[in-house]
């Protein structure tokens, strides 16, 4: 088993910030990062790696678009991003989001098992 | 003042209708008497017609019977005026002014009347040639001409002919104007008679109308007082009278804005409230998540059936939000179904798959029935989903231990056909009709097992397959199990049409 995963949890909602990093932290033995804001997750990810970003569609300052323009920019756009919010819009870019490095969509509440599925099979070996 | 109430008074809906109705009756009563007038005249002028044609043939027959050949030119005139019978005829009726007799070269005599001036002073003296060969013919013809004082006088001529020889021409005159003053006469009575029948009528009907009007306008107010209520408001206090259909109208208006802004405030909080919950949905079902797993340390075998407890009803919880949500966006026509191509068989294996475990637990039997060839369904594979959990869910309600539970596709015709079949405790058939129906729940009836519900489940599936094109069914008896079944029409055509061509 090798290095624990680098993740990074954009959410502004608190609790599913303290709920995914304990989940990742005590559950699957990542390491991981907070960012309340797409200034500060985009900030996060250009200086620092990154395995994985966890992302809500709306943040207090922008969506998931504009974080992915941002990422982009900063070389970012082949971090792979799972994407946990409400239900899937009937015009989601399937396209274009895959893209962004978008793999997956987890919808809230998401339980435990479907996160280590989805975590599982783009990262395989990672788990415990 | 009072000038200024009545013409408010006026604009209320039985005054303004009483009006126009009365309008319209007097109109008619106008018309109606007017024909009655003018057909009472035309009867005048056809009795002053059939006098002269009468004085005609009477006079004709006299002279035919008077005729002297040796007094060609001559008629007998004192054997005429002796014709006192005639004669009395011609004197009192005031409706022929002259009688004359004219032989074919001209002269004339006049009958039992004095010959008008004005017969001679215009060329009326003289019968043209149309006129002669008109009697020729047909033994009678008829000249109209005006003068003064007479007015309009008709002549009425006649032909009279003795042994094929012609005599003479008898010419009657009729005037008008004494046809008028005569009708006149008549005609004054019976139009004061009329007009007085009129206006009892119009009276009559007007007070009828004005008591109808005033009922209706009663009923309207009545109308008006629920409408206000509708509208959370009282009815103001009104000095004049208002026209009620006009005010009824712009209620109406604002009550037709009420529903909709209702219906959106209903959208809008079904819809945050299905957002707000996602938050403490998270914490609450992803904590039950961790601690099973051991996030905060072991846990023993009590603990984690407590902690099932809680995570079991976070999920029915959060059932229950999705599924009232689907029906609000089903009901608002929001929700849209994303029809594709399908695999029926793969619904059904992950079906199976998804609640092996369950069905294990509780000592019932799962049978998957697949289609024996595989073939392509057209439709929304995530709602026929949903829709094939939520009855398989309640099968697993009411089946018995050591029962049975069968979910399967099948090709039926040009539609394909889910059905889930079970040996549970049935429903009894007075109980059927309403199953589909929102929040319906059968009072005497207790799950086995789980919970029981709010009744939602079936009515979003029916809301679901519908949604899709199809239709659903359910057929059941107590003690032999149910059947619920529902088919997607043209779900195989569709499919095959969709697919591209090798």
């Amino acid at each position: 088993m090798g290095k624990p995963l680098r993740v990074l949890i954009a959410d502004d909602d608190p609790v599913v910030r303290l709920f995914l990093s304990d989940v990742l932290t005590k559950v699957f033995g990542f390491e991981a990062e907070e960012a309340a804001t797409v200034a500060k997750a985009a900030e996060k990810t250009a200086s620092g790696a990154f395995d994985l970003v966890l992302i809500d569609r709306n943040l207090a300052d922008g969506t998931l678009e504009d974080y992915c323009r941002k990422a982009a920019r900063g070389g970012c756009r082949d971090v792979p991003k799972l994407v946990i919010s409400g239900e899937k819009p009937l015009n989601w870019d399937e396209a274009s989001m895959t893209g962004c490095g978008v793999f997956g969509y987890l919808v809230k509440p998401c339980r435990i098992d479907e996160l280590r599925e989805m975590i599982g099979k783009k990262f395989p070996g990672s788990l415990k | 003042m009072n000038k200024i109430r009545m013409f408010r008074y006026f604009s209320s809906f039985k005054a303004q209708a009483t009006v126009l109705f009365g309008l319209y009756i007097a109109v008619a009563l106008f018309i109606l008497s007017g024909m009655i007038v003018h057909l009472q005249k035309t009867n005048f002028l056809i009795m002053a017609r059939e006098d002269a044609k009468q004085a005609i043939q009477e006079l004709s027959t006299t002279i035919r019977n008077k005729w002297k050949p040796d007094q060609p030119a001559k008629l007998n005139k004192a054997s005429l005026r002796s014709y006192s019978a005639l004669a009395q005829m011609i004197g009192h009726n005031d409706n022929i002014v002259y009688a004359v007799f004219q032989d074919p070269s001209g002269v004339s005599q006049y009958i039992g009347k004095s010959i008008p001036e004005f017969v001679w002073m215009s060329n009326h003296g003289k019968l043209d040639e149309t006129t002669k060969r008109l009697l020729v013919i047909t033994g009678e013809a008829t000249r109209s001409f005006a003068s003064y004082p007479e007015g309009r006088v008709m002549e009425y001529l006649g032909a009279v002919y003795k042994d094929k020889k012609l005599l003479g021409y008898v010419r009657v005159g009729v005037s008008e104007r004494n046809v008028s003053a005569s009708m006149g006469r008549l005609t004054r009575d019976t139009v004061l008679k009329i007009l007085a029948v009129n206006i009892i009528i119009l009276l009559c009907l007007t007070l009828l109308i004005f008591y109808a009007t005033s009922r209706f306008e009663l009923r309207l107010k009545k109308i008006q007082i629920k409408a206000h209520r509708m509208l959370e408001r009282k009815m103001p206090e009104q000095e004049e009278p208002q026209n009620v259909l006009q005010q009824l109208s712009f209620e109406f208006e604002e009550i037709e804005h009420l529903v909709s802004s209702l219906k959106n405030k209903f959208m809008e909080l079904a819809t945050t409230i299905s957002h707000e919950f996602r938050s403490p949905m998270q914490a609450i079902a992803g904590y039950v998540d961790f601690l099973r797993l051991g996030g905060a340390g072991p846990v023993n075998a009590e603990m984690d059936k407590y902690l099932k407890i809680i995570g079991e009803n976070a999920e029915r919880f959060q059932g229950f939000i999705d599924n009232v949500m689907d029906l609000v966006r089903l009901d608002g026509g929001t929700l849209k179904m994303s029809l594709a191509p399908f695999k029926p068989g793969e619904v059904v294996r992950r079906m199976v798959e998804l609640f092996a475990n369950q069905a294990s637990e509780h000592g019932i039997r799962l049978k998957a029935t697949l289609p024996e060839e595989e073939f392509m369904a057209y439709g929304d594979f995530n709602r026929v989903y949903q829709i094939l959990v939520n009855l398989v869910s309640n099968s697993l309600k009411f089946t018995p231990q050591g029962g049975e539970i069968e979910v399967g596709a099948r090709r039926n015709g040009m539609a394909v056909e889910f059905f889930v079949r079970d040996t549970g405790c049935g429903i009894p058939a007075a109980k059927q009709a309403n199953l589909f129906t929102e929040f319906y729940q059968i009072k005497e009836s207790e799950p086995l097992r789980g919970f029981k519900g709010l009744g939602i489940g079936l009515a979003l599936s029916k809301k679901l397959v519908q949604a899709q094109g199809g239709f659903i069914a359910l057929s059941s008896a107590p003690g032999r199990g149910t059947v619920v079944s529902f088919q997607l029409p043209q779900g195989v055509k569709a499919a095959e049409a969709a697919e591209p061509k090798p």
